[in-house]
């Protein structure tokens, strides 16, 4: 028991992730608006409609602005209609003609939401006799009221999939690095049990990248459109999959156990720094939709904030202390079966 | 200098043994030849990425064929009698050595005829050389010792193939890029990144083998 703990640990952490990844409610947002008649010289009407919001309950308290990058405008009316539905007026000055104006909502109890990009004002919209004014934002910006997740446009619900899809890959790279270490002891004590120890580890790490492909696959199909993006960094890591398959394909191929733990043991000593190329340096070479290469941030600044952090880090740590379990009950499992046999 | 006179003897022994034959050279061009012949027939008229890519095919595949029979060929009378003269790091860099060079003259060769049938040269064109003479000594580095591997192994040909594609393909991937670009003729500032890392990614492959060759030697 005392020497398990990390087993515990790993299991405890998997077990939250999932519940807090797959419960934890998202912030409310902004989805998408509609435009109300639009008269020349008019007050401008537009419908909000808000994802996880309480438009109705918070009605007090709802204030809605259009942005641009220097200029802020209240609305000069809200009404809400429900909790996801709210009528917005706004008075539009002629300076802001043909102008992108971002759409921000803000509420006691629900914070900011944000629209980016939701109104681009033409010539019917604007109001001539309006003069431009600087309203200021009355609400303390961005401190979340509640645990929660952010909400981002063209992720929504998905941004959860971050606690699922990158824990795969981060229990991938420290298994191969485990058979790569037990590979490298192979070849100096020539040990079977340090031979059996390598090629386990590359089982359950194949594993571990086939989830990673198909965690990756769905979210992909859900924000890029399409399940095979053909996105530098799946095509890559589906090529150091192969890597290891060849590995494996290796080893069947040859009979004797002594030479077998040894061939295999350098060709996955060979084949680790390929990986670790394909994976970490040609995907910086170019563009990829994945976050933190061509030229996006990393998701550090981009899309994990504070309350997902808390999920995501254990999250990996859980899931990569739940790999090397599956690992060490398979390595058992074989060990028993090889004494059994002799 | 010991090693260096062992690598000096070994290399001088595959030129012989090349020169006698003419297996590997001759061999090999004839299949460049002919495959590039027959891409020209059945192609006719081209665009530069097909050119690219259908160049640095023929080059994996020709490859592939002149260096793994650098350990395959190798009868295990012969391995025993050299291995008992010579060290195997000597073995290991005097075969690398040697294909780097068969590489690089049957690149040089190939780069040639295929540009002539296909009356297509790179705008930028001794930069795609650079991308060329990359190409060979990567393939030569990385095939060399999966030819090793691949022939302690025993089932040689096939075995060859599974081992080595996915280890040459983040190679292939960084040298058709660099190639393209030599074909745009982009300013060569902008290939500097993809050099390095096919620089880096050799001599990591050359230090991994060297390494590790001394193990896989010993039946």
């Amino acid at each position: 028991m005392y020497k398990n703990w990390w087993k515990i640990l790993g299991a405890l952490l998997v077990v939250y992730a999932t519940i807090a990844g797959i419960a934890i409610p998202l912030r409310p947002g902004i989805e998408n608006i509609a435009y109300g008649k639009l008269i020349p010289n008019q007050p401008l009407e537009v419908t909000v409609n808000g994802y996880n919001t309480l438009f109705a309950d918070d009605a007090k308290s709802l204030e809605f602005y259009l942005q641009d990058e220097t200029q802020l405008l209240k609305a000069v009316a809200v009404q809400p209609l429900n909790n996801q539905l709210a009528k917005v007026t706004f008075n539009l000055p002629a300076a802001f003609h043909n102008s992108t104006l971002h759409l921000i909502g803000t509420s006691a109890n629900e914070g900011v939401m944000s629209l980016s990009e939701a109104v681009i004002v033409d010539q019917e919209m604007v109001n001539r006799d309006q003069v431009l004014r600087k309203d200021e934002l009355s609400i303390e910006q961005d401190k979340p009221k509640h645990f929660s997740f952010p909400y981002k446009q063209n992720l929504y619900e998905t941004i959860r999939n971050l606690f699922f899809h990158v824990p795969m890959w981060f229990a991938m790279i420290v298994l191969f690095g485990v058979s790569v270490f037990y590979s490298v002891k192979t070849l100096s004590t020539n040990s079977e049990i340090d031979d059996m120890k390598a090629v386990q580890s590359v089982n359950v790490g194949v594993v571990f990248g086939i989830l990673g492909i198909v965690t990756g696959a769905i979210w992909a199909k859900f924000t890029w459109g399409q399940a095979w993006s053909f996105d530098v960094k799946q095509n890559f890591a589906a090529i150091s999959l192969l890597l290891y398959f060849a590995y494996l394909v290796l080893r069947n191929a040859i009979d004797e156990e002594q030479k077998r733990a040894k061939i295999s043991a350098i060709y996955n000593i060979f084949a680790f720094p390929m990986m670790v190329v394909l994976l970490f340096v040609l995907p910086r070479l170019s563009d990829s939709l994945h976050p933190g290469n061509g030229g996006n941030p990393g998701f550090n600044s981009y899309d994990l904030d504070s309350h997902m952090r808390l999920v995501f880090y254990p999250a990996c740590l859980g899931w990569i202390l739940v790999g090397c379990w599956i690992y060490t009950l398979l390595f058992r499992v074989r060990l028993l079966e090889k004494n059994n046999n002799l | 200098m010991n090693l260096l006179n062992q690598v000096k003897f070994l290399i001088k022994k595959e030129l012989l043994l090349e020169w006698r034959s003419k297996y590997a050279l001759n061999g090999v061009l004839l299949y460049v030849v002919s495959t590039v012949f027959v891409c020209f027939l059945s192609f006719v008229s081209i665009d530069k990425i097909t050119w690219n890519a259908l160049f640095w095919i023929i080059m994996l595949f020709a490859s592939i064929n002149a260096v793994a029979k650098s350990f395959l060929q190798e009868s295990k009378g012969r391995q025993l009698y050299i291995y008992t003269i010579a060290s195997p790091l000597a073995l290991i860099v005097a075969k690398t050595l040697y294909n780097v060079m068969l590489m690089t003259v049957l690149t040089c060769i190939a780069l040639l005829f295929y540009s002539l049938v296909f009356g297509l040269v790179p705008r930028d064109l001794p930069m795609y050389f650079v991308a060329a003479l990359l190409g060979s000594l990567s393939f030569s580095t990385i095939f060399t010792m999966v030819s090793a591997i691949a022939s302690k192994a025993g089932n040689g040909g096939m075995l060859m193939a599974v081992l080595s594609f996915p280890l040459v393909i983040p190679v292939l991937i960084v040298l058709i890029k660099l190639a393209k670009n030599a074909i745009d003729g982009l300013d060569r500032s902008v290939s500097l990144d993809e050099i390095a890392t096919l620089l880096i990614v050799n001599v990591m492959a050359g230090a991994v083998s060297f390494l590790l060759f001394p193990y896989l030697w010993r039946d």
